[in-house]
This record gives C-alpha cells, structure tokens and sequence, in this order.
C-alpha cells in the first residue's frame, strides 16, 4: 500500500487556526477576560530541604486585597501523582497539593489570592514561615547511599520502591543467552550523562479557574491532558469528577511539560476558597524552577561486538534524576531502554538497570524524547565506537544491525510503561531507504575520504545516528472521536485529542475528510473540552496520529456507512455500489446526490434521524517511526567550537498525513535536540538554587543560531496506522546529540561524554586527546 | 518603571532642569540594559533622564585629526557611516557580534560605556581603537582615554550626573578585528573577545591597539601586548608570540559563562588569529 491515491491525506493543507494565531485573534488560556477575576500567586521554598515548623498568614491576610491564603492546613493531605498519565498511573503518589515539607528551592509553600498582582505579592511576601532545615542530597549517586537524606520520609505516600534510598523507581531486567561477553572480541564500557534541560514553551504554564452559572468549576487551562487533569484535580482536592469541566484553549507549546497537572489543583483550592474565578500564570523564572524538566540522567553501557560486526552483548545502566518527586519517573526510565535497546539486534545478553532517584532539586517529568534521548546518545555513541574498533563504516555497521522487517526484540514485551509491555515485530520501515537519502544528501563517502587527512586547527566531521520512538503506548492510550454531519453537508468532529500547536486538530480532519471524499474545510474540529468531546489520553507518547487519528478514521467510516444508507434511499441503489467522493454520494452508473441533500433528508425528509457516530481506538502494537540523521560539523581545535555546517534528518513516520507540519515537527525537534546539544543546562549553587532560570542566561538557539537542518520525510505504509501511518512529533530529538558527538570524533578523534559540547569541555576533551598522542 | 522620565531636548535644557530632578536618577540612552534590569528588578531610580534626541550626542562628525561619535548615536548608524567604516575598522568588525539586529537599532556606545560591563563588544573595540571619552557635567567638560573609564565591574569614573557626551577615535589609517568567543554563534554575552588594530608601515607594526573583553574586571587594554608588537614585523611568527604574552595580561575569572583557564587561554587563541587575519590585508 502506499499514499498515492489518496486526496486529503499526505497533502500540505494549511493548519486551520494558523490564519486566526497569526492575525492575533483571541485564542490561548489568557485571551477570554472575567470579571473580578483574582490573582493567584504561590510563596515558593528558598531551601532545598525543610520542614515547615511554623506558618503565619495572618499578616497577609490583612493585605488590602487579597482574599485567601491557603497552606497545607486549608487543603486535604491527599498523595498523589502529577503527571498526566493513564490511570492507575504508574508513577509514585508523592505529591500533595500543598505539604509541610519542602523538598527543592521553588517547591511550593503557601497560594495567596488577591484582587491584584501587587496586593498578591506583597501577602507572600508576609507569610512568616519558620522552617527546620534538613541535609539536602543533589547527586543520584549519593541519594542512594544508606545514610543519606530522604527526601520522601512521609508515611502516607504510595508505589516508592525504595525511600529510604530515594528510589522513585526500579526495574531491571535480563535475557541471557550464554555467558556475558564470551563471544565479544571487543567489549566497550562508557557513560554519557544529560544535564537539566528545560521544554522552554514559549507560552508559560497558566490556569484560570472559573465557575459556570450551575457552580461547577471550569478549569481553562494550557495542557496536553484535559482528562487527565479533570480526574487528578478531582482526587487532590476530594471534589466528583462531574463538579470539574476542563476547557483546552489554543496550546503555545508544551513539549512534555504540559503533560502534568501543575498549576490546576492549586488554582482551583483557590477559586473553591474565594468563590471568584482565579488566574495563575507562571512567570519565565517561575516556568524554569517550578515546572518540569528532562530527566538529567547518567547511562552507562557496555557491549561486545565481533570482528564481523556481530553485537554479542549489551547492558545498558541508567540512573535518572527525578529532582523532588517522581513525576513520570518510572516510565521515562523503561523508555530509556525499551526505544532504544531494540534499535540494534543483539545475539547473546541483554540487560537493563534503571533508576530514577529522587534529589533535592527541581522536578523533571515528561519532555520530547522521554527517555529515549537519554539512551540513544549512549547507544549511538556507542555504536560508533564499536564500528571504529573493529573498522567498520559506521554506516555499514547500523546496516547490518538494525532492526528489520518482521523482526521483534524480547525488550518490547519485557519493558512496557508501568505494566508489561506487548509483543510486537516491526510492520513498517523505511530506515535503509532513510539511510540511503541522508548518506546522499551529506556526502558520506565522499566527505568520510576527503576529511581522513586533514590538518590545521579546523577540523571537519561527519557522524551518523539512526533512531526509533513508539506511536503511543500499546494497551494503554485510548482515544475517542465523535462525528455529527450538518445541513450543508458539512461535519462537527469532537476529539478529545489536544492540540497544543502541534496540529493535531488539522491533521484529525484531514483523515475525516479522506475518508468522508470531502475537503478539511467542510470539517469543524472542536477538540478537548471535557463537557462536549469524547475522551482521549492526551497529547504525549508521539500517539496522536495513530491512536487518536485511529479514532478518527473509525468514526468517519461509521459516519459514511450512515451517509451511504441514505444515499442508497435518495438514488435508488444498492449502498454496495455508492461512494463518496467530491462532496457526494456517487454510483458507479454515475448517478449521484450531494451530501447535503443526505443531511437534509436525514434531519428532515425520511426516517428521520441525525447522521452521527462515535468510535474509540487502542493499538494492540506501537510501531515505532524511524529515523537516520547526519551531521556535518566542524570544530574548532583551538577555542573547541563547534558548528554544525550542515544537519540531514531522514524520517520514515509512515504516511505523514500533512508532509509540511511533519516536517515542521521534525526541523523543531531536530533544532531543539541541536540547542540541547550544543548549548542548554540548568545550573545550580551549591545549596540548590538555579542559577540561570532566564532566557538571559539559560541559552536556547534562536533563529539566527540555527544551522541549515534538513528534513526529508521517507514513506512507508504502517499496517496498524491510519493511512499507513505512525508518529512523527519526539523522535526527532534524539538525533543530534549522538550524530553530533559522532561527527566531532571524525572530525578531530575525540569523544564527548557530556552534554552540552560547550567549547570549555571540547577543548578539554582535545587537549586530554593530544596528551595522549591522538 | 521609574516615576518620572524627562527628555530634554538640548544639553542647556538638561543642566537647567537637573537641579530639580529627584536624586535618584540615572541617564537612559537606547535602553536596552536599563530596561531589561528595570524589568528584572535591578533599576529602582526615581528618574530616568532620556538623553535619545540631544543632537549633540546624535551626530558623527570629523575633524582634521579625529572622528567623533556622538554618545546616543545607534549602532545600526555606526554601521552605515562611511566615516566609520574608514576610521574604525575594529569597531565595525565588532558590530556583527554586537548583540541583535534589533538591539543593535536601539543600542548606543554611550550606553554601552555607561554600563561599565567588562563584556561590552563595543567598548572593547573603541578601546582598541585608542578612543578617548568626552565626558560633561553641567557645562563643565573633560576627556579621558576610553580604557581610563572603567574602574570595575559596572564601576566607572562618571561622576553624579555627568554625561558622555562621545567619543573621539584618532584620524589614523590602521586595520582593526574583532574575535568573540560565546556559548552560541550569535546574540550572546562572550566568554572572551579580542579588539585588535594595527597602524602599519611598509609591513612593520608601528602602533598595535588591543583590547580585552569578559576577561578582567574592565574592558581590559592589553599595554604590555600591544608595545611588545610596536616595532615587529607582522607575522604569524609574531601572532603566536602576542598570544603568549596577552595570556599573561588577562585577568579572568570563573563564573556561569565560562571558566577563567579556559578564558585566559581563548584570549592567546583570538589574538593569534585576529592578527594573522590581518596579515593579507597588510600590504594594501
């Protein structure tokens, strides 16, 4: 199968809310105005860990203005999980909406409410807080030494393997095959570590909580999971999920951060306290500190390969920082491994070890890559090393050992997302297709041969790295739509599904309409609003597309057998010979009637009914997109610059349902994978605090910084997929790091083992290199 | 923001108004620094005195001997004078690394002096370029060498209310380069720059300016460097020699933008290769 014969889908339509964002019309979370909206603003811990031995808020509450002031005594002592997860989710209850211990610099202490910014902040400001101090831990490794801090002493928290130890999460895992390493010529053992890196959204979190005229609460707010918020909101602060609507306005970015319940809890304790609708926005510094951030991680492997390019063994340890709680500590750490061990075959061992452990420091949680770009740099590094020990073109050497079609991995069913995963074998990919066309594009050969012998202080490289995600968790992810058709012959679909400026929404109507023979234009997508659209996990785990665009193709299938049936009354035919194409129900004698004459006797003329279907979608399997990514850098030996001259992603997502918005997806994580690469981390004082929580000092690459990235998208035909397709929004970001640091070695013979290649540590990594006679 | 902002239109009118102003007032010229720390919580004056449109300090104008650039004229101008671009060819080197193209359409050197940053890509240029400050205080002018002005970081020798008015750089027929080294290619504060110009004669330095930036206390004039290289021929030879002694020369330290070993070795590497990039050009 492939996308030739289809008509909407695989076409560059335009995003249908890009004209409206564009022009400024009024769409995200802080556009809609309240009357007597308060502010809501939260009085943040300057310690990295203590217990609140005594709080006074009797001061700011005097603080013309403000009209509540809650802590840990006003709200129910309820442990929880904020991440937006699939219930029951399979990270640590750890979290209380407000609590009597501080576990990180920014961890919330109290809420304050008030008429202004001004009255808001000068009540934090009056909150007498008395804390006892405890030792506070910041590295992994310390954290789980006996002795150490706990960071998670409370009694009532749930599912932590290991407090005493600041485990937040354990799993290993083993297939043996023979002794370890006996067949290995080579055996290779290295770590490579990730620092704290923030999504950088550029709209920062923010929820208005408001009342409607039955005195339910609404949450509007900037999110990826309306659902999950709606049940979470509901068990924190003890209120029935039927009090609770969730309203997701238009996304400016989330990239993982957003698939949390930050800012909801606490905004709504402070609209249920007050009475009055409640907005809580973050400020840069606050979205820095307080939010959520990639899991700073350190993976060790060690492989064995042979002289003929056989990978005999391979272990892979990694050890996750989860900061203060275990917001998706579990699961980022299984997908660390589960999308990245089977990239490769492996003939004897595998092993895995994964901890995530909890420090004093600020909170990480899901971000783009979730896990996979961890191991992937180890992996891929890895890969090259092991290629250049044994001669290989590092190439030839993914070549021979990638997975293929029809091929599984015993990781796939041992390593799921909080239960056990699912069998699966690859029934899509176009990676030696993608390899081939970025080879191509780059030069390979020809620039491998030409940069063997060079000299002077600037060196130029080449590296490779392919790589794998999933498309939504197999047995896990459901997602919903529902479909009602008009007069005109257009169609309202509802999708749970949330777009947060990926374009998500245009992509659902996109395979409504291929399926409906109509335009996306005739396609109103009203998407995430807990009261009206059917339900759906959310917008993470790279499974809109499929999952929730699985749904889709469903319910507009459903739709076009009840268009048919009438059509078969209005023209006199038998449905078997009816379809739809162009806005119409056409037999094949060529007869044929308008969808709106459908509509309008459906509604009004015979058998009275309205034309309206809703379908849901899991996946038994989650194909895993591929990509092959190449990196032309140079460096400079003397400052340990580096500038990539040139980057190439090859994608297979399958059939990438709009090319232009796939692409954009890729070129943004490829630039994002590129800015962790070369220039991103969060720094900390020695009791803590960040030190460069602003866009003035935590650099992102802007426009002018970005090096020429190049996407080309390969297509393939996923079985499982609508449409033949798989997903296309994370995998990206997995490239750059590997691909990059592969390039430096074959530019100038060194290896980097920590992100980011800022020039200090290249130039390091150098000078080590040419003491030792590289 | 601060209660009050006055824009005088002439000098006259700022010195008359002056007295009256609250005490708590500082100079606001493009307002790219006072602003973002205004906005950061760092700038809590009572006044800001908008000295954007004086027409004094918005002028470039040549003598017999020197060019003067007035202090509130934008770098985006300085661009695009051809008096500039022949008398000053380190601070035009410098320009492209100078912040943002916007910034640079709202940014002026009599801030970027006034600031007193050892970082300023600007001032460390002029620097190099052996420019004089010529300051003002209710009527009452002096001059300084720029590299003169600076005491410390964010410290200069501005009096209370005294203003730059500009800077002279002298008439001299030399060639300039810039080398900045940041934590991303563009738009970025530098771990270490190098200003370099060279007065040349029949292939031999006559008169080397070098300037330092991000790498001490001061945009730092590097004396010892720069009579070391009066006198010799100019040469890659020569480049590597000046490394070793500028390395001497700088005093830097550690902080969130990069380590001072690291930064005392960037500065032999930029001056090396800042000299060596002018090589070629020296025979013209």
């Amino acid at each position: 199968m492939d996308a030739k014969n289809l008509k909407v889908v695989n076409k560059p339509v335009i995003k249908m809310d890009a004209l409206g964002l564009a022009c400024g019309e009024p769409a995200f979370t802080d556009d809609v105005e309240f009357k007597g909206l308060l502010t809501g603003k939260i009085l943040w811990s300057p310690h990295a860990h203590a217990r609140i031995k005594k709080i006074d808020v009797s001061a700011a509450l005097k603080v013309p203005g403000v009209k509540a002031v809650l802590t840990y005594k006003d709200l129910p002592r309820v442990p929880h999980t904020t991440a937006g997860q699939g219930y029951p989710e399979p990270s640590p209850y750890d979290s209380y909406t407000l609590d009597n211990k501080v576990r990180f610099v920014g961890d919330r202490v109290a809420a304050v409410a008030a008429e202004t910014p001004e009255a808001a902040k000068e009540a934090l400001s009056k909150i007498k807080v008395e804390y006892e101090l405890l030792p506070a831990v910041f590295d992994t490794f310390e954290a789980m030494k006996d002795g150490a801090p706990v960071i998670h002493d409370e009694e009532d928290s749930k599912n932590i393997p290991d407090a005493k130890h600041n485990i937040a999460a354990k799993f290993d895992f083993e297939v043996k095959n023979g002794e370890w390493f006996k067949e290995a010529d080579f055996v290779f053992e290295h770590s490579w570590s990730i620092p704290y890196l923030q999504h950088c959204a550029i709209e920062p979190h923010i929820t208005i909580a408001h009342f409607d005229n039955t005195g339910r609460l609404v949450l509007r707010t900037s999110t990826q999971v309306p659902f999950h918020v709606r049940r979470i909101v509901a068990q924190a602060l003890k209120i029935p999920v039927k009090k609770i609507r969730v309203v997701k306005p238009r996304i400016g970015g989330g990239f993982g951060s957003k698939q949390e319940v930050l800012l909801e809890d606490i905004t709504a304790a402070l609209a249920l306290k007050t009475g009055r609708p409640v907005k809580l926005e973050y400020t840069r510094k606050e979205t820095f500190i307080s939010s959520r951030t990639r899991h700073p991680a350190v993976c060790r492997m060690k492989a064995g390969v042979k002289k003929d390019g056989t990978i005999t063994d391979a272990e892979m340890e990694i050890t996750l920082n989860t900061g203060a709680y275990g917001s998706h500590a579990l699961t980022v750490m299984m997908c660390s491994g589960s999308h990245t061990i089977p990239m490769y075959r492996v003939k004897n061992n595998i092993r895995f070890i994964g901890r995530s452990v909890y420090t004093n420091l600020p909170v990480a949680g899901a971000y783009r890559g979730y896990g996979a770009t961890q191991g992937f740099f180890a992996w891929e590094c890895l890969m090259d090393m092991m290629a250049a020990k044994i001669g290989m073109d590092p190439v030839e050497f993914r070549k021979m050992n990638y997975i293929k079609l029809g091929e599984g991995s015993p990781v796939f069913k041992a390593m799921g997302e909080g239960r056990e995963g699912v069998e699966q074998v690859i029934t899509s990919t176009g990676l030696f297709e993608a390899i081939q066309k970025g080879s191509d594009e780059i030069k390979w050969t020809e620039k491998k041969l030409k940069y063997a012998a060079q000299s002077g202080p600037i060196r130029r490289g080449v590296g490779v790295a392919c790589m794998m995600q999933g498309s939504g968790i197999p047995e896990v992810d459901m997602a919903s739509a529902t479909m009602k058709m008009n007069e005109d012959g257009s169609f309202n679909l509802l999708v749970g599904a949330a777009d947060l400026g990926t374009g998500s929404d245009t992509i659902l109507a996109q395979i409504a309409a291929e399926v409906l023979g109509i335009k996306t234009d005739d396609i109103i997508v009203t998407s995430s609003d807990t009261d009206i659209t059917p339900f759906d996990v959310g917008a993470y785990a790279s499974s809109t597309t499929f999952i929730s665009g699985g749904a889709v193709k469903k319910t507009a299938e459903k739709v076009r057998d009840m268009i048919l049936e009438v059509g078969a009354k209005i023209l006199d035919q038998k449905k078997e010979d009816l379809r739809l194409e162009d806005g119409k129900v056409v037999a094949k004698d060529g007869a044929s009637c308008s969808l709106s004459e459908v509509a309008n006797t459906s509604l009004y003329y015979y058998n009275q009914h309205q034309i309206t279907a809703s379908a849901s979608h899991f996946a038994h399997t989650s194909p895993p997109p591929f990509q092959a990514n190449f990196a032309e850098v140079e460096v400079d030996t003397e400052t340990g610059q580096v500038k990539i001259l040139d980057y190439v992603s090859c994608v297979d997502c399958g059939t990438a349902i709009n090319p232009q918005l796939a692409e954009g997806q890729n070129d943004g994580a490829v630039l994002n994978g590129i800015s962790h690469t070369l220039s991103e981390a969060m720094e900390f004082s020695s009791n803590g605090t960040p030190l460069n929580a602003s866009f003035r000092r935590y650099k992102i690459f802007s426009a002018a910084d970005t090096p020429p990235v190049r996407t080309f998208i390969i297509p393939s035909w996923e079985p499982a997929g609508p449409f033949g397709a798989k997903s296309v929004s994370e995998i990206g970001i997995n490239g750059p790091l590997p691909a990059v640091a592969n390039a430096i070695y074959n530019a100038c013979g060194v290896w980097l083992f920590e992100a980011p290649f800022t020039p200090d540590k290249v130039l390091k990594a150098i000078q080590k290199g040419k003491n030792k006679g590289l | 923001m601060p209660e009050m902002i006055v824009k005088p239109a002439t000098l006259k009118e700022l010195w008359k108004i002056l007295p009256a102003l609250p005490p708590a007032r500082r100079y606001l010229a493009g307002g790219t620094d006072i602003v973002v720390a205004c906005n950061g919580g760092c700038e809590s004056s009572e006044c800001w005195m908008d000295i954007s449109d004086i027409p004094e300090l918005k002028t470039i104008k040549e003598t017999a001997s020197s060019l003067f650039l007035g202090a509130a004229v934008k770098i985006s101008d300085l661009e695009r004078s051809a008096a500039v671009r022949k008398w000053c060819p380190a601070l035009i080197a410098a320009i492209p690394y100078y912040a943002s193209p916007s910034l640079r359409n709202m940014a002026t050197l009599g801030g970027n002096a006034g600031n007193g940053s050892p970082c300023a890509d600007g001032v460390c240029a002029l620097v190099a370029e052996g420019a004089s400050v010529l300051l003002e205080l209710k009527g009452k002018k002096r001059r300084l060498p720029l590299k003169d002005l600076f005491l410390g970081p964010k410290k200069t020798a501005l009096k209370k209310d005294e203003l730059i008015l500009g800077f002279e750089v002298p008439k001299r027929a030399r060639l300039g380069a810039y080398q900045k080294l940041s934590a991303r290619p563009y738009f970025c504060i530098s771990k270490a720059a190098v200003a370099v110009t060279l007065e040349i004669s029949g292939g031999v330095i006559k008169r080397a300016g070098i300037a330092l930036g991000s790498v001490a206390p001061v945009p730092l004039y590097a004396a010892k460097t720069a009579a070391w290289l009066a006198g010799k021929k100019l040469s890659a030879v020569t480049a590597a020699a000046a490394a070793g002694i500028v390395k001497a020369e700088a005093a830097p330290i550690t902080d969130a933008r990069s380590e001072a070993d690291y930064r005392r070795e960037m500065c032999g590497v930029l001056l090396e290769r800042a000299l060596v990039s002018l090589v070629p050009l020296a025979g013209r």
